[in-house]
């Protein structure tokens, strides 16, 4: 348990520090059902799934190989075309986690390969029940001190006061998502008090919200690209503050700015396939924090 | 804490025809004991002979006598109810008991205390006597809530008496915190963290904190360890903190949790126990959050928490909106409307008010009472002084205790050994314990929240012509005649915080010569010259560390410095502690305050913002502040940084028409979640001329004209003040300062 030897950095209160911390990760595998039928705003190339595939494979070398994770990984579901994006059906801080009921009916039955994958953690799994709830955790940024929950077309005011149940000890504040899928696709934490947002002018409007919202002061790493700031913020043991961000082949002018943290270990992560059908880094993995066996 | 104008000054009638028995109540004298038959008979002579009296004299009162009335016979049923007890004492005390009541004060640890106090004692009294009771010095934390007739919390105020505020209501309290310090580790005592932590297992319990499983466990560990000491394999066997309670809804599981962690704990002292639980306690997202239940300009229940940041607004659990302090420029309310004014944003050019509605006037005045408790505490450097004058419409009520600023500061100068004292068994926090549960029993009738809404008196003026004063910050509908137009501003305005300065200084000494708080008194001359920091090494946050070489004064200054900062934004203190010497220099220019009707004589101000701007350059992100001539004039202008503000403001001294201009015209429509939207157009008026011109006369005219412009539309406030010519050189200042 968090929070026993130190107070200050103590476990269940709310202790911002802990953010990154990470011994788990939970991933999926993508069906091939995704090119044709994984749900998208618009229309636009279609998937290289070959290409996809091996993203992914690196993608989840990086977690297992690169930073010592143990990573679960779910196979992939026909009937499922989104089931790689398995952020959208968990949400776990500390020791408990929140299967969500994504606002997509089609995507459903994703949480039942995620339930049990999360029990066979021993984490405390609480359920979305309530059918008149909705909750995708891409609309869920934890910042370590509190919760901001997007409120978007895939999800509820329901879904968000179901989140606050869950986690009681943190604020959950809601804020508008205007024109984007997710409230992650333009912002995400990239390191403890720092928050990565993207440029567009929807972007910037939420993270004022956000500000005014908070109790805290974050700083912000602004990006050009809205997409490219959603990364992964790791802290592992021995390696420090990990950063996973979008290939400068991708973003250039945001990997630019990535760059410019110097603290940070920097992977950069090819994403061009899933981005296609609005998958961006962190929603292809849960990640989870064991301290100690229950 | 209803305190309203009319019953008030009834009050004082009565006792202003009893003076007599007013001497009998504070004698010590046993001569008094002789004028009646014996104590009890006496007592209630006295309660026969007021009764009428006071009847009589409220009917010559406001229409709000009925209720005074029933104050009365209640409280001879109260004296009645209290004669057993009063027996029992020794005869000595005889004298006393003429007139005093018995006082039972639940306390933190839910045991009963019992005092006796003189029927006309003020708040203080109990609370002195209670905190005395309790060992404690840090008391500015704490208060006493007492139960209004509708089963309302509301705080006792140290300032009124204590009779006045329960009315009809039992002589029954109740000690709790009522600021939460933000860093509980602040503290210098072990004591008053205990307290702390009695209070949080509380709010615990009761839910009014809601917690995870985990942090549940944390803190009940803590809690154990400090109640328990170490665990003791012979000692603690089975299930030995069941008779304990942690949760709302205390399971097994949590129990073996807690065991489990209380065995890592060994050599834990008490002390540092409960400075974990706090530190742990503190993170939580509702902790010092005071709620209260409201609905939006849509009918949509909210609840609208106060806390030491600002005002957070909450859907079910979820916040929609969060207002810190600096954000908002006034508050006030209005029969059951709550309403707050908001600075404007980056982009915003107007400010624009929300509005709530509260279940009734009672809880909306409670809300708006507790802002300004909130606000003054944690943001001030000290309390603002009432507002004085006949003139003044609206509440006079003003937080008089200690600011967070100047408790620290009195609390550095502590110097007792840590008092030993007894922590006792957290067993009685049984659920039934009434305190309230908020989010948790939804069901619940919660402490602020009133299930029937008070019916609605579109005309209560009329009705209560009393209130119409303790009506504060309301919006006048009618503007009859401009001298009785002055508004009340909430004080998050840097305009303000010269003046506060001034007051604090005072307020400051103060405290540290009067025996107010005998502890500083004591050691007030070894210890004043040396830094508060370093009396106290634990006090490390935000008081600045005093340089040891300065007079007294200046260390004094220097917290002061730092909630200045805060109030002013994130800057830090340092640079400003000149600022502070410069305003103690300009003492006289506090004055201006005091002058009736809100008109200010320029030249004296001038003094103040003259000094001030010379060295406050980093507040630069606020032009117009310390620039304008008068106090009101600024506060009305929280705009300024936006060029139309500084047009107004820099056209007063330019404006030499003989005539009457009307100098700008600003719309603001703004919808915000959680509340209202209004549209509000603001108009200057600038009335230029010499002495002879009848301003009073060209106001009303003035409004008059604004009125036939915009027919649907209310005028709803008017600020007045007048300036005298500023001299020559204070004006060629002005202009390029702005």
């Amino acid at each position: 348990m968090a929070g026993l030897s130190s107070s200050s950095s103590g476990g269940g209160g709310g202790g911002g520090w802990s953010l990154g911390r990470c011994s788990h990760a939970v991933v999926r595998a993508l069906p091939e059902s995704l090119r044709q039928h994984a749900l998208r705003i618009e229309k636009g190339q279609e998937v290289d799934f070959a290409r996809a595939e091996r993203e992914h494979q690196l993608y989840v070398a990086v977690l297992k190989s690169k930073l010592g994770l143990q990573v679960l990984e779910l196979p992939a579901d026909e009937s499922l075309p989104d089931c790689v994006f398995v952020e959208d059906v968990a949400v776990v801080c500390e020791e408990t986690a929140l299967i969500t009921r994504p606002g997509a009916p089609s995507r459903r039955k994703e949480v039942d390969a995620m339930k049990k994958a999360l029990e066979s953690l021993n984490l405390n799994i609480i359920e979305m029940t309530d059918e008149n709830a909705t909750l995708d955790g891409g609309d869920v940024l934890f910042t370590g001190r509190e919760f901001f929950v997007g409120l978007s077309k895939r999800t509820n005011q329901r879904g968000a006061e179901i989140l606050a149940d869950t986690f009681k000890d943190y604020a959950v504040s809601t804020v508008p998502v205007y024109d984007s899928l997710h409230l992650k696709s333009f912002c995400s934490m990239a390191g403890p008090n720092l928050i990565a947002i993207g440029s567009t002018e929807a972007a910037q409007k939420t993270l004022k919200t956000m500000q005014q919202m908070s109790d805290h002061r974050y700083d912000k790493l602004t990006v050009p690209d809205d997409a490219a700031a959603n990364c992964i913020y790791l802290n592992i043991p021995g390696k420090g503050h990990v950063l996973l961000h979008r290939a400068p082949e991708e973003y250039p002018e945001s990997a630019k700015v990535f760059e410019k943290l110097k603290d940070h270990m920097l992977i950069p992560i090819t994403n061009t396939e899933m981005e296609k059908v609005d998958g961006l880094l962190t929603c292809r993995s849960v990640l989870i924090n064991k301290t100690s066996e229950l | 804490m209803m305190t309203e104008t009319g019953p008030d000054s009834e009050v004082k009638n009565a006792q202003e025809e009893h003076p007599q028995q007013q001497l009998e109540a504070v004698a010590t004298s046993p001569t008094t004991v002789t004028t009646g038959p014996g104590p009890m008979a006496n007592n209630r002579e006295a309660e026969a002979n007021e009764k009428p009296r006071a009847q009589a004299d409220s009917r010559s009162a406001e229409p709000g006598m009925d209720l005074e009335e029933k104050d009365y016979s209640e409280t001879d049923g109260l004296s009645e109810k209290t004669t057993p007890s009063k027996t029992q004492k020794s005869p000595q005390k005889i004298a006393k008991k003429l007139k005093s009541a018995i006082c039972r004060v639940t306390l933190l640890d839910a045991s009963e205390y019992e005092c006796e106090v003189e029927k006309h004692a003020r708040g203080q009294v109990l609370f002195d006597m209670v905190c005395e009771h309790l060992n404690l010095l840090e008391k500015d934390y704490f208060g006493l809530t007492f139960c209004d007739s509708d089963s309302q919390k509301n705080w006792l105020d140290p300032s009124k008496e204590i009779k006045k505020q329960i009315r009809s209501g039992p002589w029954n309290f109740a000690f709790t915190v009522k600021f939460y310090p933000p860093d509980p580790a602040q503290l210098t005592e072990d004591i008053t963290r205990y307290y702390l932590c009695l209070q949080l297992r509380a709010d615990i319990i009761t839910g009014r904190l809601p917690c995870s499983f985990v942090t549940h466990a944390l803190l009940g560990s803590y809690a154990v360890q400090a109640e328990l000491g170490d665990y003791d394999t012979e000692e603690h066997v089975g299930n030995y903190v069941s008779e304990l309670h942690f949760a709302p809804n205390q399971t097994r599981e949590l129990e073996e949790r807690i065991m489990e962690l209380h065995k890592t704990y060994r050599g834990m002292t008490p002390g540092e126990a409960e400075i974990h639980f706090l530190e742990n306690a503190k993170k939580l997202s509702m902790y010092g959050v005071d709620l209260h239940h409201a609905k939006d300009s849509e009918g949509i229940d909210i609840m609208l928490g106060v806390c030491a940041n600002g005002l957070l607004i909450y859907r079910d659990r979820l916040r929609i909106n969060r207002f810190a302090w600096p954000k908002i420029l006034k508050i006030s309310y209005k029969r059951s409307n709550f309403y707050i004014k908001i600075r404007p944003g980056e982009y915003e050019q107007f400010e624009s008010t929300i509005g709530f509605k509260l279940p009734n006037h009672r809880s909306a005045k409670r809300l708006w009472k507790v802002c300004i408790e909130h606000h003054t505490f944690f943001r001030l450097v000290s309390p603002e002084p009432p507002p004085k004058g006949f003139l003044v419409m609206g509440s006079k009520f003003r937080y008089s205790g200690r600011t967070q600023a100047q408790t620290r500061q009195a609390s550095a100068l502590i110097d007792r050994p840590a008092p030993f004292f007894k922590r006792s068994s957290s067993k009685r926090y049984t659920m039934s314990r009434s305190l309230d549960g908020e989010f948790s029993r939804p069901a619940s009738v919660s402490e602020n929240h009133n299930g029937g809404v008070e019916s609605e008196r579109r005309d209560e003026d009329g009705e209560y012509s009393g209130w119409q004063r303790s009506e504060a910050e309301d919006e006048f509908e009618e503007v009859t005649t401009p001298t009785k137009i002055k508004e009340l501003k909430f004080l998050d305005k840097p305009e303000d915080v010269l003046l506060k300065h001034q007051a604090s200084i005072n307020e400051l000494k103060r405290t540290l010569k009067e025996p107010n708080s005998k502890l500083v008194h004591r050691d007030r001359d070894r210890r004043l010259p040396s830094s508060p920091a370093s009396s106290s090494p634990k006090n490390e946050d935000e008081t600045p560390k005093g340089t040891p070489e300065k007079a007294s004064e200046s260390s004094v200054l220097k917290p002061e410095a730092a909630t200045d900062s805060s109030v002013a934004g994130t800057k830090k203190a340092e640079p400003e502690v000149f600022v502070h010497h410069r305003v103690t220099t300009a003492e006289t220019t506090q004055v201006d305050r005091d002058t009736t009707g809100g008109k200010e004589t320029t030249a004296m101000s001038h003094i103040v913002t003259t000094e001030s701007i010379s060295v406050t350059s980093d507040h630069s992100t606020k032009p117009g502040k310390g620039m304008s001539p008068a106090t009101e004039l600024r506060s009305t202008s929280p705009i300024s940084s936006s060029s139309s503000g500084k047009e107004i403001l820099t056209s007063l001294f330019g404006a030499t028409a003989e005539t009457l201009s009307t100098s700008t015209t600003t719309h603001v429509t703004k919808t915000v979640k959680g509340g209202f939207a209004e549209t509000r157009i603001e108009k200057r008026i600038i009335i230029t001329g010499d002495e002879d011109v009848d301003q009073d006369q060209a106001l009303a005219l003035a409004i008059k004209e604004a009125k036939l412009q915009h027919p649907d539309m209310l005028v709803t406030k008017a600020v007045v003040y007048r300036e005298t010519e500023p001299s020559p050189e204070e004006r060629d200042k002005k202009p390029q300062e702005s």
